[in-house]
């Protein structure tokens, strides 16, 4: 049965608000990490872009993600969630979701799970690499490490988002 | 083996991680409890703020969420850290925190900068910014060029 328009826009956006607010809830633990290691942050992209890839996985539509981030930018702005990006934050929101269709554009036939991990390690680099363009400035040895806690971060959320939508589907096949 | 490209991916991810990580924390100045370094063109100091002269500091700083927070404890401008120095030449200071964020200020706003001890460590606030990009907590190094 082919879903209404209503419901997808409804998942899509419980998706968007589920990885803007979310990412308060690792925080604490990303911060205690990112402290050791001496770095300014990299950990809760990962987890709060999840929420992209899974509705972009579950929705198949193309510019999902780039939906999907255009909203939660302006939710960001509207809420005054701004941080250290000020105006331009919408920027760091809407560039991992162009990434992640650009993903899923470029990987379509691979199996689901290499999808979703690349997918979500390739928006979290992303929204790094805007975040140290705009405010952090990092670069040798911090800015690799950085990079490579994102791109990690980004690896194993998006398992555990693969995990979850292997969950989410028979139901998402039921509505 | 099913989901090859997942192994590779995790093995660059952890090799790279880890050759990051060993280069990054082995390049950090080791410095005693919350001292800050201050760093010239030609030399460079271990300053402990607790111990210089510091007066009390009002006014208000923005945070990351934009509302306005008071400030209000004991610190004092960079330029008169930096006087007590003999720095008095400068273009531009680049203050680093912990987490290796960075901030620049140019000659004329060392006025406005202050540097201050808070409980958690060493923050500086510039007076009269309208955002929170140049203040940086738990502040590490000092670049005056």
């Amino acid at each position: 049965m082919k879903k209404s328009k209503l419901t997808l826009l409804i998942f899509m956006a419980l998706c968007c608000a589920l990885g803007l607010f979310a990412k308060k809830l690792v925080n604490p633990i990303a911060n205690l990490m990112t402290d050791s290691l001496h770095i300014p942050g990299g950990i809760s992209a990962g987890f709060s872009l999840m929420f992209l890839v899974i509705a972009a996985e579950l929705v198949k539509h193309r510019h999902c993600g780039t939906t999907m981030g255009a909203v939660q930018g302006m939710l960001a702005l509207i809420t005054g969630r701004v941080g250290s990006m000020g105006a331009l934050m919408p920027l760091g929101y809407l560039l991992p979701g162009v990434v992640i269709d650009g993903v899923y554009m470029l990987m379509k036939s691979f199996p689901k799970e290499e999808r979703m991990v690349c997918a979500n390690m390739a928006a979290a680099v992303t929204a790094s690499l805007t975040a140290n363009a705009i405010v952090f400035h990092l670069w040798g040895a911090v800015l690799c490490l950085y990079m490579a806690v994102s791109a990690t971060s980004g690896f194993l959320f998006g398992l555990l988002g693969a995990a979850m939508v292997k969950r989410l589907q028979p139901i998402w096949k039921q509505m | 083996m099913k989901h090859r490209l997942l192994y590779g991916i995790a093995a660059v991810l952890a090799l790279i991680l880890a050759v990051s990580a060993y280069f990054h924390l082995n390049s950090r100045d080791s410095l005693a409890g919350d001292a800050i370094l201050l760093q010239t063109e030609h030399t460079q100091f271990e300053i402990c703020l607790s111990e210089l002269t510091l007066q009390p500091i009002h006014g208000s700083r923005i945070n990351g969420k934009g509302e306005t927070i008071p400030v209000d404890g004991q610190g004092m401008t960079m330029k008169e850290l930096l006087e007590q120095y003999q720095i008095s030449e400068y273009q531009k200071i680049n203050v680093i925190s912990d987490d290796s964020y960075s901030a620049e200020l140019s000659a004329q706003e060392a006025e406005n900068a202050c540097i201050l001890q808070e409980e958690t460590g060493v923050r500086m606030v510039v007076f009269g910014d309208n955002d929170s990009k140049r203040s940086v907590s738990d502040v590490r190094k000092i670049i005056v060029e």
